[in-house]
């Protein structure tokens, strides 16, 4: 930085990053509570350790080479050929693979001088890769290993979310060049593919003991603390704000970037390098936001889980394209998205006997493919970058995708995952367990303690 | 072992790695994953000794109840 205009872009962009970060934490606080909100008391520290102890587990993998994964295989295996070169200073070097850029031993990967960007930047996708692990969390609670769980959200957190981030989240991606893959605030590529991961997992969890009768009709289990489950849903909420503004760039000069001679053109921009506006993608997160709470008011009845979690649902919907809607249109398409979401909850729930404790498959999972598809007919024939050769925006290249995101690299390694860690007898907790509830010793411990305690005061 | 001694000497010359022992960056990685694979089996099996334990005590659905504290 050498003038005071790169200086304070610099600076600016760097803080605007490190800000998206602190805000995003929020999301997962909320994540903690409302999943201890949902456990039965005798749960609750086991449920809260598991969504606590994602944080240091998918931070430090996300360090040695989830990063590193998101730079180096953005053409795949061997689709496509990429934009960067020597002169964008992302060259990686040595052909498909190859990457120096996100290398943990790189010198951009620590406190460097020469580099205002890389640590922020990093963070922020950090916290997109706590969201993942944290959404297949919920879940599985209540009968789960700590252990398992913290290989699964590894695996989804470090792994297979970033490989479709780098497939279809990057302005380099094959899937956006040759698909026209466009998904500016992550409906498929955080949301589908963790739903679809949480059910490959489910599949071969099952389901807690008593959640179906012997016919098999489903019962509700909770949520125990709707007060906590409030709270952390809105919380979850204020940190997707800050979802939003990170998958931004929050200023860029796009006339030289596009080889448009002459132009100087300063706009913020999604994460394809395409313009949109702080402003207009506010508006958007609000009316989708809206739409989602009145439909999911609607047809649960006014049931306040389902209503706060529709609220979600209805943001996941929209936020393929809420780069580019109309507000209004953001709202409605919340709507049908919250619509489909809840009946496939139900639907799947009793035809296959599946029990998803927090409704993540269906809040996540169905409203993210939904967002989807919807996405490729309303942005049909939109570009889907300002570079040169790549596809529009299609209903079919959306399709694709979302079968990619929700099926290929989600349903599928959440399920052989599950299977192996199953077939070791790592995956479940024992039924004895389970019936006694995994917080037993610590209660009896705990009480045993104030028992003391209180014999002593006498 | 400082990187720097004088900022008015690095800064100048352009040094933009700060951190100390720039160059054994790997053996920190290493120790890192090593770290990070003993953590998972140790506490792997901590949890596995806690379920048998808890286990073994065959206790019911609602024995818990008894064991709510009210400090």
């Amino acid at each position: 930085m050498d003038n005071e205009l790169s200086a304070l872009t610099t600076i600016f962009t760097e803080f605007y990053y490190w800000i998206t970060v602190v805000l995003m934490f929020l999301i997962h606080v909320g994540f903690c509570m409302y999943e201890v909100g949902v456990s039965r008391h005798k749960n609750h520290l086991h449920t809260l350790m598991k969504n606590t102890m994602l944080i240091p587990l998918v931070t430090i993998t996300f360090f040695f080479f989830g990063w590193w994964i998101y730079w180096a295989f953005v053409n795949g295996p061997w689709i496509g050929t990429s934009i960067m070169d020597g002169n964008s200073g992302l060259q990686l070097g040595g052909g498909y693979g190859a990457n120096e850029f996100a290398d943990p031993l790189d010198p951009f990967m620590a406190v460097n001088l020469g580099d205002h960007i890389s640590g922020v930047f990093w963070a922020a996708f950090l916290l997109f890769s706590w969201t993942a692990a944290s959404i297949v969390s919920g879940a599985v609670i209540e009968r789960i290993r700590t252990a398992a769980f913290g290989v699964l959200a590894i695996a989804i957190g470090s792994v297979f979310w970033v490989i479709d981030a780098s497939w279809g989240w990057h302005f380099d991606g094959w899937m956006v060049k040759i698909l026209g893959y466009h998904d500016a605030y992550a409906s498929g590529v955080i949301h589908a593919i963790c739903g679809g991961f949480a059910l490959g997992v489910l599949v071969v969890l099952g389901p807690r003991i008593g959640k179906f009768a012997a016919d098999g009709t489903p019962r509700n289990i909770g949520p125990r603390n709707p007060w906590l489950v409030t709270l952390g849903l809105f919380l979850i909420y204020t940190g997707f704000w800050g979802f939003y503004a990170a998958c931004n760039i929050p200023i860029f000069d796009l006339g030289p970037e596009y080889g448009m001679e002459g132009v100087t053109y300063f706009t913020a921009t999604n994460i394809y390098v395409t313009p949109t506006t702080l402003s207009g993608i506010t508006m958007n997160f609000l009316l989708s936001l809206s739409g989602g709470l009145l439909m999911g008011y609607w047809i649960s009845k006014g049931d306040p889980f389902w209503t706060y979690s529709s609220g979600l649902a209805g943001i996941i919907a929209a936020s393929a394209g809420n780069d580019l809607y109309h507000p209004l249109q953001a709202m409605i398409i919340a709507a049908i998205g919250v619509v489909i979401a809840y009946r496939m909850h139900y639907w799947v729930e009793r035809r296959f006997k599946i029990d998803d404790a927090v409704g993540a498959v269906a809040v996540h999972g169905y409203a993210g493919v939904v967002g989807l598809v919807i996405c490729g007919f309303v942005l049909w024939g939109y570009p889907s970058s300002g570079y040169e050769g790549y596809a529009a925006i299609n209903p079919i290249g959306m399709i694709i995708g979302a079968i990619i995101m929700f099926g290929l690299l989600g349903f599928l390694p959440g399920w052989i995952l599950a299977k192996i860690l199953d077939s070791a007898g790592k995956l479940r907790i024992p039924r004895e367990v389970e019936i006694a509830g995994m917080d037993f010793n610590y209660m009896e411990a705990s009480k045993a303690d104030e028992n003391a305690v209180v014999a002593d005061e006498k | 072992m400082a990187t720097i001694t004088s900022w008015t000497e690095a800064l100048p010359a352009g040094v933009t790695q700060i951190y100390p022992y720039v160059g054994t960056e790997w053996l920190w990685l290493l120790i890192a994953v090593v770290f990070w694979i003993v953590w998972h089996m140790k506490t792997a099996a901590s949890e596995t000794a806690e379920h048998d334990e808890l286990a073994s005590k065959g206790k019911g659905p609602s024995d818990y109840k008894s064991n709510v504290a009210d400090w």
